[in-house]
Order: C-alpha cells, then sequence, then structure tokens
C-alpha cells in the first residue's frame, strides 16, 4: 500500500532523471487511487466525472469481470490536461510505481508535443463536470428517458466527428456526421442540440487519443524502459520493474500488443537517430504515420506479426510478407479503425438523411447496422436515414426510418 | 478536486443501478422465453440462465469482425522471446493511459447471466393467488405484526413499564441498595414488533396432473413447466402456504414433489379418480373454514368416454369448495377441446378457470390466467 509520501519520494527519484533526458512533462498532479477508484475511472475513459449513462455501468462492470479474472489490470490513468491528471494504484508496490511514473510522465510530455492534440481544450475535467450537470439538469427537466435515449442515439455518430484533429466547429466538413445533424437535424429543440454540441466535444477530447494509441504507448513504453535502466534501484525495486515491464510487453496472439509494436518502433527510430528523432516522431505521427514512416522488413520479423482473418470456429493466421502485414496494419490503425463516413449534403433533407460509407475493401457489420441507423433516424432525425456502401462487391442502400429496414441495389 | 472519487456512490452507483434496470425491463419483456426455457427445468445445480439477448448492447457503425483480415501477433514463439510460457496469466497489456478505445465487437458478444432468483423476481412480481379469502385461520398467505420482544430503545408509546420497573430493581441489587430508586436511561426498556408467521389466510395449492400415457413428452413438459413456476412462486411469495402434489392416470395417489415432477407415464385416464382423492384430502385435512383452497389440473383432455360425466360432476364439486379451481388442457395440434373441457367451460361461477394450451409460450400465459393480480376470469 503505497502513501502519497513514498509516491513523492519516487517521483523525486524518476523526474530529474526524466528532464535530464529531455522529457518536458509539465505539471503533473498526482493521485493515489484504490483499485475500485481506478476501475470507476478506466470505465469513464479515465475521466473523473461523465455523464451518467448506463454504458458506463455497464463498462465498469467489464473492468471489474476482467480485473478479477486477471485478464488485465489497470496500473494508472492520465488525463490530458493542464495541469496533468495521473490516477496510480495506490496497491502496487514501490518498484511498480517507479516503473509507472516514468510511464506517466512520457504520456504527459507526449500529450504536450504530439500535433493531435494541439487543439485539445486544456480544462476537459471542468468541461466534461460541466457537462454532466447540464446533463443531469435536462433530465430533471425533460425526464430521463429523453435524454437517455438522446445519448443512446448520439453514441452512435460519436465516432464520427470529424477524422481530422484540426477542429472546423462543428459540421461544416462532410466527414462531421455529429456536428452535422446536431446542426440540421430538422425537429430537435434547442437542449437537444446543445447536448449532442457537448457529446460532440467530449468525443473531439478522445479522438486523438483514439489516433495515437500505438504511439503514446510506445512512447511511453520506451522511456518507462529507458529511465528504469539508468535509475538507481534496489533488487526488489528491479525486479518488480522487469516484471511489469514484461507483463505490459507480453503478447495474446491474436491480439494485437500496442504497448510492444509501439516499443518496438520507438526502439527502431532511436536506434537510427537518437532521441533528436525519437522527439521528432513524438512530435509528428499519429499511428498510422508511425507505421507508414517506420515499420520495416527488419521490424517486421522482430514484432513477429501476422494476418489473421477471424471467424467464427477460430482465427485463422496467415503468414505474410512484410509488405503485406504493413499495408493492413496501417489499413486497421488509418481513421482510429472506423470506417469513413460522410454526410451527403447534397440529397440531405430535412425529411431525410444520407449517409455514405467510404468503402475501403472492409465491409461494415451488417448485424447491427439497422439497429445503429434506426437509433439515429428514430430519435435524432426523426426521419429516414439511409447509408449507401458496398456490400460484397455491390452497391447497396440500407434506410432505416425508424420501424421499418430497407435493404436495396443502388 | 479534492480526492478521487469525489461523489463516485452517487454517480457510479447510479450508472450501474441504470444499467440493471434495463436487464430487468429486459427480462421483462422477454419472460414468454425464459419461462419457456427448457433449462430452468433442470435441476442441475444451476441458478442462473443465459440471457443472451439481455447484452444491453450499444449499437454502433463500425466493421464487420468477420472476413476481414487484420493485423494481430503471430502465434507461437518469436525470435529470442522466452517469456511467452513464462506468463502464461499476462493476457492482455498491464496498462491503460486514458486513452477513449471503446469495447470492441468481441468484448460485447460475452452473454449476461442473470440470475435464476432475479428472473424469478421478474415473473412473479405481479402474482398472487386470486381472491384469497384473509380471515380463513390457518398457515398460509398472512402476516401480522406483533409483538416479538423487549428492546431498549423505542417510542414513548411502547414503553414497556413492568420491564423498566424489573431492569431497575435489578440494577439497584447489584449495587447493593434493594429497591426501586433512581429510575435512569439505562432502565428504560420498549417493546419491539415485527412480522410474524399468522395463522390467517390460511391457503393450500392442490397441484393434479395426468400423467397417463397419452401423455406425451411435449404435454408433460408444458405442466411440469407450470408446477414448475407454481411451485417456485408459492416458496417465494408465500412460504407457508402448503402444496399437495397428486398424480393420476386411471387411479390418482398423492406423491411427494420428487415423484411428481419425475415419474414417467403410463396406463389410461380418468380424471374423476383425482377429484375424489382432492375432495377427500380438502374434506379431512384443509376444511374449508380454515383454509383457501386452490385445485389446478393439467391433463391432454383425453379422459375415459364413460367418465366424462362422473369427472363433471366431482369436478364441479371442487369448484365449489376451493378458492378456484383451474382446469388446463394441453394440446399439441389444433384439436377440438374435449368433452370434459366444454363442461367445465360451461359451468357458471367465478371458483372455476379453463384454459388451453398449445404452446410453450403459453405457460407464461397460464401463469398469469391463473395468477395474474388483475386476474381475468374470462375463459381463455
Amino acid at each position: 500500500m503505497l502513501k502519497p509520501l513514498d509516491l513523492a519520494a519516487l517521483i523525486d527519484r524518476v523526474w530529474p532523471l526524466a528532464e535530464e533526458q529531455g522529457l518536458c512533462p509539465g505539471q503533473i498532479h498526482f493521485e493515489l487511487v484504490g483499485r475500485d477508484g481506478l476501475d470507476g475511472l478506466a470505465s469513464q475513459q479515465g475521466m473523473p466525472l461523465r455523464y451518467a449513462h448506463w454504458s458506463f455501468g455497464k463498462s465498469y462492470q467489464r473492468v471489474k469481470d476482467a480485473n478479477a479474472f486477471q485478464r488485465s489490470q489497470v496500473y494508472e490513468l492520465v488525463v490530458n490536461s493542464d495541469p496533468a491528471y495521473a490516477f496510480i494504484d495506490s496497491c502496487g508496490t514501490r518498484g511498480q510505481a517507479l516503473l509507472i511514473i516514468a510511464h506517466v510522465l512520457a504520456h504527459a510530455d507526449f500529450f504536450r508535443h504530439n500535433r493531435c492534440f494541439r487543439e485539445i481544450p486544456h480544462d476537459m475535467i471542468a468541461r466534461m463536470a460541466a457537462h454532466r450537470r447540464r446533463i443531469a439538469g435536462w433530465s430533471g427537466q425533460y425526464g430521463s428517458q429523453a435524454v437517455e435515449s438522446l445519448i443512446d442515439a448520439a453514441q452512435v455518430l460519436m465516432d464520427f466527428t470529424g477524422e481530422s484533429t484540426r477542429d472546423a466547429a462543428g459540421g461544416l466538413t462532410a466527414d462531421d456526421v455529429m456536428g452535422y445533424v446536431a446542426r440540421r437535424a430538422p425537429l430537435l429543440t434547442q437542449w437537444e442540440r446543445e447536448c449532442l454540441a457537448d457529446l460532440r466535444t467530449e468525443a473531439r477530447y478522445f479522438w486523438p487519443q483514439q489516433l495515437t494509441k500505438i504511439a503514446n504507448e510506445g512512447y511511453a513504453t520506451f522511456w518507462h524502459t529507458r529511465l528504469m535502466r539508468k535509475i538507481a534501484a534496489g533488487a526488489e525495486e528491479a525486479w518488480d520493474t522487469a516484471r511489469l515491464n514484461a507483463q505490459i510487453v507480453a503478447v495474446a496472439p491474436p491480439a494485437l500488443n500496442p504497448y510492444r509494436l509501439g516499443y518496438q518502433l520507438f526502439a527502431r527510430i532511436h536506434e537510427s537517430g537518437g532521441l533528436p528523432a525519437v522527439f521528432g516522431a513524438r512530435d509528428l505521427y499519429d499511428d498510422g504515420g508511425l507505421v507508414r514512416a517506420w515499420f520495416d522488413d527488419c521490424l517486421a520479423e522482430q514484432a513477429g506479426l501476422a494476418v489473421y482473418q477471424p471467424r467464427a470456429d477460430g482465427d485463422k493466421s496467415r503468414m505474410a510478407g512484410a509488405e503485406t502485414v504493413k499495408s493492413v496494419l496501417q489499413r486497421d490503425l488509418e481513421c482510429a479503425g472506423m470506417p469513413h463516413i460522410r454526410v451527403d449534403g447534397v440529397r440531405s433533407n430535412p425529411s431525410h438523411l444520407y449517409l455514405r460509407h467510404v468503402h475501403d475493401g472492409r465491409d461494415l457489420d451488417f448485424a447491427e447496422l439497422p439497429s445503429a441507423l434506426k437509433l439515429v433516424a428514430g430519435r435524432i432525425w426523426q426521419a429516414p436515414v439511409t447509408l449507401a456502401t458496398i456490400r460484397q462487391g455491390s452497391c447497396r442502400e440500407m434506410t432505416h426510418d425508424g420501424t421499418n429496414w430497407l435493404d436495396r441495389d443502388s | 478536486m479534492g480526492s478521487w472519487p469525489p461523489d463516485d456512490e452517487t454517480h457510479a452507483a447510479a450508472d450501474k443501478r441504470r444499467q440493471q434496470s434495463r436487464i430487468r425491463e429486459a427480462i421483462r419483456s422477454n419472460l414468454g422465453d425464459l419461462v419457456r426455457e427448457r433449462k430452468i427445468l433442470g435441476s442441475d445445480g444451476r441458478h442462473t440462465v443465459k440471457l443472451p439477448m439481455f447484452r444491453c448492447p450499444e449499437f454502433r457503425i463500425r466493421f464487420g469482425w468477420h472476413d476481414t483480415e487484420r493485423v494481430g501477433q503471430a502465434p507461437g514463439g518469436l525470435p529470442g522471446d522466452t517469456n511467452g510460457a513464462a506468463c502464461p496469466s499476462a493476457q492482455a497489456p498491464g496498462m491503460n493511459s486514458a486513452a477513449g478505445g471503446d469495447g470492441s465487437a468481441a468484448e460485447d458478444e460475452t452473454e449476461d447471466r442473470v440470475p435464476l432468483e432475479e428472473v424469478s423476481a421478474e415473473v412473479f412480481a405481479d402474482l398472487a393467488l386470486p381472491d384469497l379469502d384473509p380471515a380463513r385461520t390457518a398457515p398460509g398467505a398472512g402476516s401480522s405484526v406483533e409483538v416479538v420482544g423487549i428492546g431498549r430503545g423505542g417510542l414513548r408509546q411502547q414503553w414497556a413499564k413492568k420491564s423498566t420497573l424489573l431492569a431497575n430493581l435489578r440494577r439497584n441489587a447489584m449495587a447493593g441498595w434493594p429497591g426501586f430508586s433512581g429510575l435512569a436511561r439505562q432502565d428504560l426498556r420498549f417493546w419491539v414488533s415485527g412480522p410474524v408467521a399468522a395463522e390467517q389466510g390460511g391457503a393450500v395449492v392442490l397441484a393434479m396432473m395426468d400423467t397417463s400415457g397419452s401423455m406425451g413428452t411435449f404435454e408433460k413438459y408444458l405442466a411440469k413447466s407450470f408446477f414448475f413456476w407454481t411451485v417456485e412462486f408459492l416458496r417465494r411469495n408465500y412460504p407457508q402456504v402448503e402444496i399437495v402434489f397428486l398424480a393420476h392416470d386411471v387411479r390418482a395417489r398423492e406423491v411427494d414433489e420428487e415423484t411428481f415432477f419425475h415419474r414417467g407415464a403410463s396406463g389410461g385416464t380418468v380424471s374423476s379418480s383425482v377429484y375424489r382423492l382432492a375432495l377427500d384430502i380438502l374434506v379431512e385435512r384443509f376444511p374449508a373454514d380454515r383454509y383457501n383452497a386452490y385445485a389446478f389440473h393439467f391433463t391432454d383432455g383425453g379422459n375415459l368416454t364413460s367418465d366424462n360425466a362422473i369427472a363433471l360432476e366431482t369436478g364441479a364439486r371442487l369448484a365449489s369448495l376451493a378458492t378456484l379451481f383451474g382446469y388446463s388442457e394441453i394440446h399439441d395440434s389444433e384439436r377440438h377441446p374435449s368433452p370434459l373441457f366444454r363442461g367445465f367451460s360451461q359451468l357458471p361461477g367465478p371458483g372455476l378457470g379453463v384454459m388451453l394450451l398449445h404452446s410453450q409460450e403459453d405457460i407464461l400465459r397460464a401463469l398469469f390466467h391463473f395468477f395474474g393480480k388483475s386476474r381475468d376470469t374470462s375463459r381463455a
């Protein structure tokens, strides 16, 4: 059980070393949190205060279960704000905490420098707390049913708030479906538009993080490894650090371990250009860019990656050449693994919303698509919603009007 | 911000409650499927039911999981990697930054297992023994609030003066000054009340099942399902109510619960035998002035033709004695109701309910037909 004083002492050992190496994490507010607290934070994507919605209850249960069966464990959470907040597991050992602090410093440094985060406001904790109050207010005023159903539907669109990390004021680009409907949905009332705008702001906050999973974790793993090699640690501490690091980079096929891949990429960068190249890559790349620029044949062999074809009867892997792995990996990482959905602004009108899926070779999940479109059609546009896509090579137009589902050729 | 969690209790707990209430809504809207679920019947020691439809899914527009190639870690050892075997429990990365990666499709595929207990609670929430006369004095559906003891705290109206006096005397005697003096707060005693099983609203349920050879697997399954849920419901809502199990073919016997649910079937059908046995049992053991009697008979309707008139007559007597006599016929195909069914349908009076069951969905319908709080006395 770590005490605040222990933590302060550990920070004093890691921080000077990190600054000496060139990290610039800014101000960080460290907070020791127990198991339950961390699980709660993790289920809310690391933010202390979120709007009330049942999906967080579900997500909390999932985090708890994963913990109980030791499938994964959350040791730290870092909030990208100024000052940054770092929530640290208070049940860990001192050795573990050393590594976690180093990891956290690198995350904070990454948030401050990577170009994807340039437009993220620095007071998101307070903003989300404000959203929470506003949404609770609307629940009181208009009924929790009205608010809950709106959030249910909005969550379908929260993945589509614009693919760029530059923010175009909401609804002005075709890929910002959420912003478009918040402005243009014909029958929404003022509070509903405001609610959608708040949810869009939250989604925008998470978007760069979704784009830099491998880069951010890889960078942090690179730095905790490097700092732990330089730090003066006792035998027990060294054992705990090494053990935790081994857990972090362990593989469980077929899941891709972003910590491991990211670490290997940054190690490769360091090998070729030293620390200046590492800092350059930190400033510049999201996941797709990192892989495009630095994933080469040598790394492909080292990373031990395969191309998988998921199947109901067990995944089937095939060994593929470095080129194939690279191109499939880039496709997986592009746009954070989300499909490209566009508003068809020309065809859309108050009585019909038209969306277009820019097909890149991967079909959509047609099992849940009707339910997703139904939510948008029924609660938000309150008129038919059509998504044009390609299914197994043929063009389809899928429409839901809130009650009926129509799937036809186009 | 002070320390995390600021108002965790109200916050996380509220989201969790809301999710659970969504699960309950899902249970309620799927009761029919649940009640029909064969697995519930098995006494295999599992107390949960699998409810794949209660995932409270969050729908998204995303890529199909199947038939799309993606990159993952290759199986087998990696070059220079020796910790694959040494660290078998490390299934996933140990850390998590504040990245917003949401649950993937694969994560959502787990089924919720809902405890049987919870399902029962939902099924039984709206069920009750109909037309219960609370004035009948036998163990049954009633309970009353009575004094169950003496305590040290309470309202002034519940002040137990005699016990207080005794406590004072005892304390003074201990201190060496026998006699009543110096009444203090610690001497005060109060009556404590609590719910007790009362000898009122006495009730008995007679479960009568046709176990003749003509009852096929389907008919037996429906009948047993109905009685399974009835027994569960009674045990839960009315633990005092007695249940009598009667099985019959050409003759009727009183059996124990185990035999009732697990015996095979053979022989012909003479329904009057079980009605006569039921009448005897009611008269001998459960007099009408003390007990509300509920009798339920499940059969395939293939009663011996020569017995129909007698069965109708004894059945009518049973209905007049019982608060409710439920007669149910199970037909796996559309065929005309038996003469017995038509006979019972035409009998007047509120004490008789008849019903035809065709499919598994009807089990729930039967439960609500006979035990629904707003029981519709019209014939189903």
